[in-house]
């Protein structure tokens, strides 16, 4: 006798990824002693480093074990599975799903999984950070890969689809969203790792991961190194300046600070960058976040996707959106201080509106090509569909009852709602 | 630690930054300037940084809060030609850390008044604004000027091996150079730094040569470390271009004694062989 | 030619240039100087080319706007996006006397396209360095070309004025745009004019002999090589130009983005089965199949035998002569080419062409279906004239 495990967020290699967010499972016997008896089962950890909690419903409350009384005629019982909360896997396979017989303890399945969840670079482990490396290059191809597109997305003609307005977080979200699903085509193991520049990052800011400038700014890697095959615009290598010391943090403004910006109101928070007003998260500190580096592509927004420490960045620019989101409760496109909700601004910045360049639009004001074509699917979930809209990024857990879409933070639990920060 | 501990711990560092912060009212953005009651702070920063007679501290400072500006991204446009006019003057600033940051900002955006300063500095030294090698790399930022008859000028030359890098990284991309790839890649004698841009320049504008090549290279133990580990490095991500690798390679690689062998190459040729173990 | 050598001989171009500004019965001579070809920018950089091309653009305000360089001056405002060539093309119409509505829709699409890349520029002189004379910003000489025209821009200030209070316009564009307005607020209305022709489709006859390229070698995206006969004898082809690394999103991108969606519109039809839609490389040294692949793909470009992106095995020469194609090059690439898109008849000759305009899908496609049409026998005995007659 065996118990058969189906997962809702299984790829189609039968994989199994696990973020914060609980997904629905079924246990089912097979060869059990028939209709009218029942088997009582636990569910349980057997991985070495992810963790996964377990409950009945769709809760933030899950625990790391749970029996279930399983029909003997191998009728299906459902449950809902995710990874716990700061527990993340650092490989496929080192969270295991174990179904152990409750009263013998036989067991009587193991399903290796993965806790997929996006860490601070500066934490990686040498093998996380090589298989991210590995899959960013292949995706660079020496100039000749899918990134180009990504690259094309944020050129200076472009740029009012993404900044200067209400939807810059939402569509840079979208941007590295995007960017993930494809480096998981190429490894899915991989996730996007965040710059957190609050602290020193000597391990991002070093020649086995994100280089070191020489001299004349020009980055330097390892030997045998992915980047030292990077290319943009048909020039090899990364330009960069020497801002700030690795061992020291740049002296941004600091995470509490930005998430105290507006306490909570996101037309403070998420107001559009119109210098000389600083604006919000915008402004500082994701402005002076690119402008630390003192040079290189990194400091000017038409090039800065160029160098990829830019997608580093801005995954920390989406953290502190998310961290600032399930803070104050702001998951939900009805509440006025979740988002802009007032009179229709720029087309693609209001919520209804669907995002360039995912939406193929090409008429005025957006721009006459949309590189990179329709968001790509995922193989853990639905959302948020080929041409995203700006309202399908805020509530990015599913907190409010909708799909994931498939991504969490090391430091931003899942959380379901309830009355909202005042 | 469970979501409700978390919340709390968490709401205690927001209530301590409470405490301790200014307003979070914005600010305007050069607050730290002694332009900042100006009408336009943002136009004062410009004119500071553009001011020789300020100090460099403050135009460091001034170009700091300009740079940031440039992310509102449509928002900065009004601003835009006078900070490149701004760029421009101190692109010849006597102040040299200005003045180079002025040029990459430039270069990178394939001004020409920046590249004819430069260009202006390889024909006569006595008027270089930066290094040599620092004037290659600016000026092949541009695909489209005057890089590649440079570069090829500065790899016949008596030029130091930063010159020699930024030339060869100048030429990546240009199918003209492939034989001089191919030359310096085997060549013992070249430094491995060039040796290695070889063999990326190579495998970018002739795919099958260099796959004979670095092949070659990577299989002979008389090479050098780094120039094996790159050029495998190299080879690991070709994708879809038109080379065959020879059908033993994967073979004779997993057969070469690395013993004492760098931790790169021996890392480099674990992940090559890895990626083409059937799963 | 030594880069001194080159600005020597740049600089003497743009004496002659200057010269013709204060003799403007030789302003024809300055439109020969416009072609992408011409010898006076052979070797150039692409700023260098824009540079020189600009100067020469911004004299027109000088001598009058020949006919003759009015499809350059529109197809600047169309695709151009250096803020230095641009506003000279703006300049150029300024004592044009009858500016017609679409160029008018160009001007403003035009301050759209360089309120995001404004630039302060002169035309006095030609070296870019030159820090004494006075310049004005690209936006700002647009504007006043608009607003030159008195109340008949009247109709296109919305766009204007929407430019204006989005905030995004230099404190010296404000000032432009406030000094128009209030000069047409007190001006009456005035008629408009009307749409200018388009440029001539058929091209004037060539002799054939001086121009075969039968056996030009040709590869295409996939690898496979063939001779220019192979592909492109035996049935009409829709044919247009470009390079992978075109630094101008308003060209070579949007031509293939547009040639796939012309394919798709032609997808499945009887016209679609009998005719060729390809793309050269104008830079078929560095454009290799892999290169071709990728660009034509990530475009929604699909390719099978009748559908290919091509380079030349050997010179690209032969077939920039053939077709007269609009196109420089400078050290190691191309520094300046026009959009340009050619239907071939069944015997590979060019036969209409849509030549410096951003041209429409259904045009072009009404275009072919003329050339493809099954021909009656006097026809087939006379091809010309089957030409002339369509």
């Amino acid at each position: 006798m065996n118990v058969a495990i189906s997962i809702a967020s299984t790829d189609s290699d039968g994989r199994v990824f696990l973020t914060w967010t609980p997904v629905e499972g079924t246990a089912r016997l097979i060869d059990g002693p028939g209709a009218g008896q029942t088997v009582k089962v636990q569910l349980q950890n057997a991985g070495t480093v992810g963790k996964i909690v377990f409950d009945v419903v769709r809760s933030d409350k899950g625990t790391p074990t749970l029996q279930l009384d399983l029909p003997g005629d191998g009728s299906p019982i459902r449950f809902w599975v995710a990874g716990e909360f700061q527990q993340p896997s650092q490989n496929f396979g080192d969270a295991v799903l174990q179904v152990v017989d409750a009263t013998s303890s036989a067991t009587l399945s193991s399903t290796p999984l993965m806790v997929r969840i996006r860490k601070n670079a500066n934490s990686l482990t040498d093998a996380e950070r090589d298989r991210f490396l590995n899959a960013f290059g292949n995706l660079n191809g020496q100039g000749t890969g899918r990134f180009t597109d990504f690259r094309n997305m944020h050129t200076g003609p472009t740029l009012g689809e993404s900044h200067n307005n209400w939807g810059f977080l939402p569509w840079h979200r979208c941007y590295l969203l995007d960017l993930e699903r494809q480096l998981q085509g190429i490894d899915p193991t991989v996730t996007l790792p965040y710059w957190q520049w609050d602290n020193p990052a000597p391990q991002i800011l070093a020649l086995a991961f994100m280089g070191l400038p020489n001299s004349i700014n020009r980055v330097q890697f390892t030997p045998g190194h992915p980047f030292n095959q990077w290319k943009t615009e048909g020039q090899l290598g990364i330009v960069r300046g020497t801002g700030f010391p690795p061992t020291q943090a740049p002296g941004l403004k600091s995470e509490a600070a930005t998430l105290a910006l507006g306490n909570g109101v996101f037309t403070i928070f998420g107001l559009p960058f119109q210098p000389p007003q600083q604006g919000g998260i915008e402004g500082l500190p994701h402005g002076t976040a690119h402008t630390s580096y003192g040079s290189g592509y990194i400091i000017n927004p038409a090039s800065a996707p160029r160098d990829p420490m830019f997608f580093l960045l801005h995954d920390n620019v989406d953290r502190l959106w998310a961290k600032w989101q399930w803070y104050y409760k702001r998951t939900k496109d009805t509440d006025p201080n979740a988002f802009y909700n007032g009179a229709p601004v720029r087309v693609g910045h209001n919520l209804g509106d669907t995002m360039w360049p995912w939406n193929n639009a090409k008429i005025p004001p957006r721009p006459n090509t949309a590189p990179g074509g329709p968001m790509p699917s995922s193989a853990i979930t639905t959302a948020p569909g080929p041409t995203p809209t700006v309202r399908s990024m805020l509530d990015y857990q599913g907190v409010n009852g909708g799909a994931h879409l498939g991504f969490d933070y090391d430091d931003v639990p899942f959380e379901l709602p309830a009355p909202a920060v005042a | 630690m469970n979501v409700d501990d978390y919340r709390k711990a968490f709401t205690a560092e927001m209530e301590k930054q409470r405490q301790t912060a200014a307003p979070s009212a914005p600010a305007a953005l050069a607050a730290q300037d002694k332009a900042a009651d100006a009408p336009d702070p943002l136009a004062a920063a410009i004119a500071t940084f553009r001011d020789s007679s300020q100090p460099a501290g403050a135009r460091q400072t001034a170009l700091r809060n300009v740079q940031t500006a440039t992310f509102a991204g449509p928002g900065f446009d009004r601003y835009r030609s006078s900070f490149r006019d701004a760029l421009r003057a101190v692109a010849e600033d006597k102040n040299e850390e200005l003045r180079t940051q002025a040029l990459e900002m430039l270069a990178i955006d394939k001004d020409e008044v920046a590249q004819q300063l430069l260009l202006r500095g390889l024909q006569n030294p006595g008027q270089a604004l930066v290094s040599t090698a620092k004037a290659v790399q600016l000026l092949a930022h541009d695909d489209h000027g005057a890089a590649v008859p440079i570069a090829q000028r500065i790899l016949k030359g008596d030029y130091d091996l930063d010159a020699k890098e930024e030339a060869l990284r100048a030429l990546a991309s240009d199918p003209g150079s492939t034989g001089l790839f191919a030359d310096i890649l085997a060549d013992r004698s070249q430094p491995q730094q060039l040796r290695s841009l070889s063999a990326s320049g190579l495998r970018a504008v002739d795919p099958q040569r260099f796959t004979q090549l670095a092949q070659r290279i990577i299989a002979d133990d008389r090479e050098n470390d780094e120039v094996r580990t790159n050029a495998l490095g190299a080879l690991d991500h070709l994708q879809g271009l038109s080379t065959k690798l020879n059908s033993d390679f994967a073979d004779k690689l997993s057969k070469l004694d690395l013993t004492g062998k760098s931790d790169d190459l021996r890392a480099a040729a674990t992940r090559f062989l890895q990626a083409r173990t059937p799963k | 030619m030594s880069a001194a050598a080159k600005t020597a001989e740049t600089a003497e171009i743009a004496a002659t240039v200057v010269a013709i500004r204060h003799a403007p019965s030789r302003r024809e001579e300055l439109v020969a100087l416009l072609a992408e070809q011409s010898p006076i920018y052979r070797g150039l950089s692409a700023g260098e080319a824009e540079r020189l091309r600009g100067f020469i653009l911004a004299s027109f305000e000088k001598t009058g706007l020949p006919p003759s360089a009015l499809p350059f001056v529109r197809e600047e405002l169309q695709t151009g996006i250096n803020p230095y060539t641009v506003a000279a093309a703006a300049k150029a119409l300024r004592r044009t006397s009858e500016i017609s509505d679409d160029i008018f829709a160009l001007l403003v699409a035009a301050a759209e396209r360089i309120a995001g890349n404004d630039d302060n520029v002169q035309y006095e002189t030609i070296d870019p360095v030159d820090r004494v004379t006075r310049r004005t910003g690209a936006l700002t000489e647009i504007i006043r070309t608009i607003a030159a025209s008195g109340p008949r821009a009247r109709p296109l200030w919305a766009a204007i004025d929407a430019m204006a209070a989005r905030g995004n316009v230099s404190a010296e564009g404000m000032m432009a745009i406030d000094l128009a307005r209030q000069a047409l607020s007190s001006q009456p209305n005035a008629p408009c004019c009307c749409t200018a022709e388009p440029p001539p489709l058929v091209l004037p006859a060539q002799s054939p002999a001086a121009r075969d390229v039968s056996d030009l070698a040709l590869e295409d995206q996939s690898g496979a090589t063939f001779k220019y006969r192979d592909f492109l004898y035996g049935r009409p082809s829709v044919v247009t130009f470009f390079y992978t690394r075109c630094m101008n999103p308003e060209k070579c991108s949007l031509t293939v983005s547009k040639l796939a969606a012309l394919q798709r519109g032609l997808a499945g039809t009887e016209l679609g089965s009998r005719i060729n839609v390809g793309a050269f490389t104008y830079d078929p040294t560095y454009d290799h199949a892999r290169r071709l692949q990728i660009y034509g793909m990530e475009r929604g470009f699909r390719f099978d035998d009748h559908n290919r992106f091509i380079r030349t095995v050997g010179s690209f020469a032969p077939l920039q002569a053939k077709f007269d194609l609009g196109v420089g090059f400078g050290a190691t690439t191309v520094n300046r080419h026009s959009v340009e898109l050619l239907i071939l008849d069944a015997e590979g000759e060019p036969v209409r062409q849509f030549r410096r305009v951003q041209w429409d899908e259904t045009e072009v496609v009404a275009a072919v279906r003329e050339i493809a049409r099954p021909r009656s026998a006097p026809e087939q005995a006379n091809p010309q004239s089957a030409i002339a007659s369509s």
